[in-house]
């Protein structure tokens, strides 16, 4: 099982963002963790925290192996084009280390787009991803969904090998995975995220219940605050379902004494 | 003297992130003030829109203006190449910061309609955090529909969208709501392109400069005095607003300081240069342009 670490970009103790960042990414490749997960755009707002793009492209320029993740892409509050030209730019930093994971829920009110109307952010958000797939894999890309539409259209950089980055899904309603899964079949991975143990098993079911067989194959990340990895650590050899990944959450960026206290877990 | 530099990183392998850093410092080195970074999401094959950016001023007698750099069927088209990329250009101004230390990083124009400001202020704090400040936004309303098409956006309303977006990064900044970062760094400049009467109004309005590409010194003086005069009626200082001539250069060296020095004289605060720098001479192009102007002294 991989152990690896999430945060919002938050420097504290007089560090500035920059050098908080390079000296955090540094230490925790050093420190043999197998991902580094920005927090999503919900935790960014909670933790008044800066941007998980701008801040994963500082650390793909401070790492060189370590997984990198966006944890919990509101898609529905972008134009898909904007957001694959940013994804494909971290992408293109990082040399090809990134996964993207998505959050289906209703985005907070204070980051909807003022001018742009959404009624279904579910169906926004998979339409927006259908059209970036397009963009990311189509030499001249065309798309023809609900609410985009284009064709023709030349988008470069593309992610390195002109691949979709691993696709993780933010643990969510049968509903929404069932939408998921008839637009875009299976996710790559399942987020249980800030999951208590009886939430992360109830969310795993979840998923073997639309997918059925397809479910095996979908990586599980469960995600804990940081004071709660201990517990975590010790109750994943007796959880009733199976997890690849345990993450633990911090809501700043870490100390290096933070990352080595959870780098021991390993 | 404020000289900058618009150059693109396209996210080739040529011009990767040692190569980006490079370019920065020497840039730096050579006295330049900033890199300006054009931007568009999605480039196509055929447009319908028409490309409305006027021919450059002729560098033996800006007066003149000269055929564009390029045209399909005698109509002027984009200055790009058939697979032509651009990385996101904040992250593009991040990377490049990160390499030197006092070098400003400018958009050439973010095409402002496209975004959701709600989501562009976190960016923009983000990014003014990670380079103390040294970043500038040049923003525009774009001439492709089949862009705007391609990005959910309607073209038609461009503009007003565009005016209303710069006035909610301005709100956003003035009271942030509690979701954003703490303290952030002082809001970059924000310069309207263009040179329409919609343009001006919105830079004289909402915005802290102007930004005009391609304007002769007389069309520049006449359009600088309509955005004097619309700032005076806003209750607006000009000496709070920053301006910068922006224009496509392709003549001799010995032409350059004269036409330089044409747009300051005429109250320019700065002049952007767009020479199309090729990756292996753009260090001799630089130190050319440097010398001719005396930047680094």
């Amino acid at each position: 099982m991989d152990l690896g670490i999430a945060c919002s970009f938050r420097a504290t103790g007089g560090e500035s963002l920059g050098a908080a960042i390079a000296r955090a990414g540094a230490t925790a490749e050093q420190a043999g963790l197998a991902s580094w997960w920005a927090g999503g755009d919900r935790e960014a707002a909670t933790d008044r925290a800066h941007d998980p793009s701008l801040g994963l492209q500082r650390l793909a320029r401070a790492t060189s192996g370590i997984r990198l993740g966006l944890s919990g892409d509101l898609l529905s509050l972008h134009s898909a084009a904007v957001r694959a030209k940013q994804i494909a730019s971290i992408d293109w930093f990082a040399g090809g280390r990134l996964e993207l994971g998505l959050d289906l829920g209703a985005p907070p009110a204070e980051l909807a787009d003022p001018f742009r109307d959404v009624d279904d952010h579910v169906g926004r958000a998979l339409d927006n991803l259908g059209a970036m797939r397009a963009l990311w894999t189509e030499r001249r890309a065309s798309y023809d969904g609900e609410h985009v539409s284009f064709t023709g259209a030349i988008a470069l950089p593309k992610p390195v090998g002109e691949r979709v980055p691993a696709t993780h899904l933010r643990a969510t309603s049968a509903d929404a995975l069932d939408r998921y899964a008839a637009a875009h079949g299976a996710p790559a991975g399942w987020l249980a995220w800030q999951a208590g143990r009886d939430d992360l098993i109830a969310s795993i079911e979840v998923l073997g219940k639309v997918l059925g067989d397809a479910a095996d194959g979908v990586r599980r990340t469960w995600c804990v605050p940081v004071a709660d990895l201990p517990a975590a650590r010790e109750a994943i050899a007796s959880l009733p379902v199976r997890v690849d990944e345990l993450v633990a959450d911090l809501d700043h960026l870490p100390t290096d004494e933070e990352i080595a206290a959870i780098a021991a877990f390993a | 003297m404020e000289i900058g530099l618009v150059d693109l990183f396209d996210g080739s392998a040529e011009r990767d992130p040692a190569f980006m850093a490079q370019f920065g410092r020497t840039a730096e080195e050579l006295g330049f003030t900033g890199i300006w970074l054009p931007e568009h999401i999605v480039f196509f094959d055929e447009y319908t829109s028409e490309y409305p950016y006027p021919e450059a001023p002729s560098a033996t007698d800006p007066e003149k203006v000269e055929r564009h750099n390029k045209t399909v069927d005698g109509k002027a088209r984009v200055e790009a190449a058939a697979d032509q990329g651009l990385l996101d250009v904040l992250q593009a101004a991040a990377e490049v910061c990160a390499a030197t230390t006092r070098l400003r990083i400018g958009s050439s124009v973010m095409l402002l309609p496209l975004r959701n400001p709600r989501l562009l202020a976190r960016d923009l704090m983000t990014v003014a955090a990670l380079t103390d400040g040294r970043v500038d936004l040049g923003v525009g309303v774009g001439w492709s529909a089949e862009e705007f098409a391609a990005c959910q956006t309607e073209f038609k309303t461009r503009g007003r969208r565009c005016g209303e977006g710069i006035a909610e990064l301005t709100r956003l900044w003035e009271d942030p709501d509690d979701i954003y970062p703490e303290d952030p760094a002082p809001m970059p400049r924000m310069l309207v392109g263009g040179h329409s009467p919609a343009a001006l109004r919105r830079a004289a309005a909402v915005a802290t400069g102007w930004y005009p590409w391609n304007l002769t010194p007389s069309q520049f003086a006449e359009h600088h005095a309509t955005y004097r005069a619309q700032l005076e009626e806003a209750g607006r200082d000009r000496a709070d607003q920053h301006v910068i001539a922006g224009l496509r250069f392709t003549g001799e060296m010995d032409a350059l300081p004269a036409v330089v020095e044409r747009y300051l004289e005429l109250g320019a605060d700065g002049v952007n240069l767009s020479l199309r720098m090729e990756a292996h001479d753009y260090a001799d192009t630089m130190r050319a342009v440097s010398d001719a102007l005396g930047l680094a002294a």
